[in-house]
């Protein structure tokens, strides 16, 4: 199976960090009011083509459903090491969060997933984030990031 | 330029929304924040009628707006992750959507009789659609996009700044909110009061705002719809920013073009208890509806009236045929050919196409002042020619009319935006149509919508059945499971609650119980007497009802004469032939 790397990008950065479970990761505020967890991703050994991306984000307590969302998405022709990398991060919207769902401060687990045909599993990535509220928006942040 | 409103257009106005009225208390709607000029002369946005989509990065949001007030006072701001793209939509879309997606109610009467039931009025009486929105707003408009941005010196706020339709608008970057509103206020986009604090949620770095104004010399009428595009992943409201000139409960009316039925992602999904909507006969149904989502917590709560397939919509605006040939029309060169080539094609003669067609075939002062609507003076075209001036009296050619303006207006205002809505709602399978109240206190949180592969649709269509047994009193059995007797052909009048379930609906799974008044409503209704209904197979009893005590024969001899006689006259035929 294609190895699919994602790789979250801190508030108000563009450059890819390397993250590992259970690592911070602040929020970074969408323009309409809410906040995200962004990342960047990278697959290796896929054709080029258009695929169905699925990320999904689950409280990792208890399972809860945080997120889940699906898309088209273009793989580019992968380099000469095997890799194709996403032009840009994308966002996996956490806030506002699901009602009764707390989406800060606790471990959320974050899958992407490229679907194929039939929704047959291309690729995947796991990882396993704490969002953290950006200071500077702490209290609006709370408001509507802990359901 | 118009005259005045269309008499014909208010009229359908204040007939059609009359079926919307708690709903939509008022004609002015939008998604955004009305900019009023001044307290003493308040703006008031009385509802929200959205469509959303999402392809590829993008929402896509189909917006109205309508407003009430002087047109150099019109202002409406709106917050915007990314810099948008901007084109006009179509009131058309609008009537389409609710008209075609807004709950049935049918109520069949039953007769009771000899162990079985039958209906006593075919299909049943009452089938019922609740009357749409159909609003037709007095609106004209100009034609086309005429940027003029490019020779402007664009820099601080300003990212982009140019002309669509009736509207001027402005893309403003929203990191600094001291910067943006005094550009808004130098640059007559109104301010309300209260706007700094309401918009201080989107203030920050990133993200923009979108402002609308009309331009120089276009009139309220001229209000059209917008379509934004801009880079997002799930459609919100920004209902905080609304709050500054919402009135009380606020109709909120959402639909979802996309993959799968959509769900309110933050607030609270409410099943109506529709058995206020049976007894009231349908007329309270905008009342119950707003009594149901202010059942859930904060009244934050969404309504799903409809949740199925999109195909109920597709083509709608753009059947075979309809609009004709552009080129065909444009080629009619007297008012009259060109107003009888609009109606063979199904043009509907609303509020925008009222407005273009009265710039370049004004109705004459004098049917004005006889106080003849523009749409009957359209409609009879040929018998008041003789009005218009410089029109040859045997109804010849109307000298100053030319079809090429007024037909790339209609292109543009009319034929375009539906086509391209068509379009929209074509590539979505699925579509759910979301609703709520909010009044302006409560507007604390901004809905956002996501959708549930998992849950099942919600049909159009709602049923019950009047029963009339054999002797005794009517009951009501609705499709949701309930029962309840009524008394000499009346509902009874309970205090039931307003809300059927309060549920929380996920990205996946099914529907999480918050609230669950079944019980209760069960409890309110009592129990049914449905008299006693016998079997036919009983062989004590033969054919009958009892209700209570009272049993009901009915004559069993005459009915098994009347089957042989039917027996007799068919094997009778069957010799003859």
């Amino acid at each position: 199976m294609p190895d699919l790397s994602p790789a979250p990008v801190a508030a108000g950065e563009m450059t890819v960090l390397t993250l590992t479970d259970g690592q911070d990761d602040t929020l970074v505020e969408g323009a309409q009011g809410g906040f995200h967890v962004w990342m960047q991703y990278a697959v290796r050994d896929l054709a080029a083509g258009t695929y169905t991306l699925e990320r999904t984000a689950h409280r990792a307590s208890d399972g809860a459903v945080v997120l889940v969302f699906r898309g088209d998405v273009d793989v580019g022709v992968p380099a000469a090491d095997g890799w194709w990398s996403a032009p840009a991060p994308i966002p996996m919207f956490m806030c506002p969060s699901p009602i009764g769902i707390s989406v800060v401060d606790v471990p959320i687990d974050f899958t992407l997933r490229l679907l194929g045909a039939g929704d047959a599993e291309l690729a995947r990535a796991d990882i396993t984030l704490v969002p953290r509220c950006p200071e500077a928006q702490r209290d609006f942040c709370t408001r509507i990031c802990t359901g | 330029m118009l005259r005045r409103p269309s008499f014909a257009a208010v009229t359908l106005a204040t007939v059609a929304a009359g079926a919307l009225a708690v709903a939509y208390p008022s004609d002015a709607r939008a998604c955004g924040c009305f900019a009023q000029p001044s307290a003493a002369t308040p703006v008031v946005q009385a509802g929200e009628r959205i469509l959303f989509a999402h392809e590829a990065d993008q929402v896509i949001a189909y917006i109205q707006i309508k407003y009430q007030g002087a047109a150099d006072q019109f202002g409406w701001i709106v917050p915007l992750p990314s810099v948008p793209t901007l084109e006009l939509g179509t009131d058309a879309l609008f009537t389409m959507l609710d008209k075609s997606t807004l709950p049935q109610y049918r109520l069949t009467r039953q007769q009771n009789y000899c162990g079985g039931f039958q209906p006593t009025n075919g299909d049943g009486c009452g089938a019922f659609s609740l009357g749409g929105d159909d609003t037709t707003s007095t609106s004209s408009s100009d034609m086309g996009v005429a940027f003029s941005s490019g020779d402007m010196a664009l820099g601080g706020v300003v990212v982009e700044q140019a002309s669509i339709g009736p509207y001027d608008y402005a893309v403003l970057k929203a990191d600094d909110e001291t910067a943006m509103l005094q550009w808004l206020s130098d640059n007559r986009y109104f301010v309300p009061a209260g706007t700094s604090d309401a918009a201080k949620p989107y203030i920050h770095p990133g993200a923009y705002f979108l402002a609308l104004k009309l331009r120089g010399g276009e009139t309220t009428g001229d209000i059209a719809p917008i379509v934004l595009k801009y880079t997002s992943d799930l459609p919100m409201i920004p209902i905080t920013l609304t709050q500054v000139g919402a009135v009380e409960n606020m109709g909120v009316l959402v639909w979802v073009a996309g993959e799968a039925r959509a769900i309110p992602r933050n607030y609270y999904h409410v099943v109506l208890d529709d058995l206020p909507v049976w007894f009231s006969n349908f007329t309270t149904y905008n009342l119950e509806m707003i009594n149901a989502v202010h059942e859930a917590p904060g009244k934050h709560g969404f309504i799903t009236q409809y949740a199925g397939s999109s195909s109920l919509v597709v083509g709608q605006l753009d059947s075979p045929g309809r609009y004709g040939d552009l080129a065909t029309l444009r080629a009619e060169t007297t008012p009259s050919d060109y107003l009888h080539y609009l109606f063979a094609h199904n043009y509907r003669f609303d509020g925008t196409l009222l407005s273009i067609l009265s710039r370049s075939i004004p109705e004459p002062q004098q049917l004005i002042d006889m106080g003849v609507p523009l749409l009957q003076f359209y409609q009879n075209y040929d018998s008041y020619s003789q009005y218009v001036p410089g029109t040859d009296p045997d109804g010849g050619a109307f000298a100053p009319f030319d079809p090429g303006p007024v037909t790339d207006e209609i292109a543009t205002r009319i034929v375009t935006p539906a086509r391209d809505a068509n379009a929209l709602l074509a590539r979505h399978p699925y579509l759910t149509r979301l609703y709520t109240a909010l009044s302006p206190k409560d507007m604390t949180i901004d809905p956002v919508f996501s959708s549930n592969r998992e849950l099942g649709d919600v049909p159009l269509l709602h049923t019950a059945t009047v029963t009339t047994a054999c002797s005794g009193q009517q009951w009501l059995t609705t499709d949701l499971g309930f029962e309840v007797q009524y008394l000499n052909g009346l509902p009874p009048n309970l205090n039931l609650p307003g809300a059927l379930r309060v549920e929380l609906t996920r990205d996946a799974g099914p529907a999480e119980l918050v609230q669950d008044n079944s019980d209760t409503i069960r409890a309110a209704l009592g129990p049914v007497d449905h008299g006693h209904q016998t079997s036919p197979s009983d062989p004590s009893s033969g054919c009958g009802c009892t209700v209570g005590k009272r049993r009901v024969q009915t004559n069993v001899a005459v009915l098994f004469a009347l089957c042989a006689v039917g027996l007799a006259m068919r094997s009778l035929r069957r010799r003859q032939s």
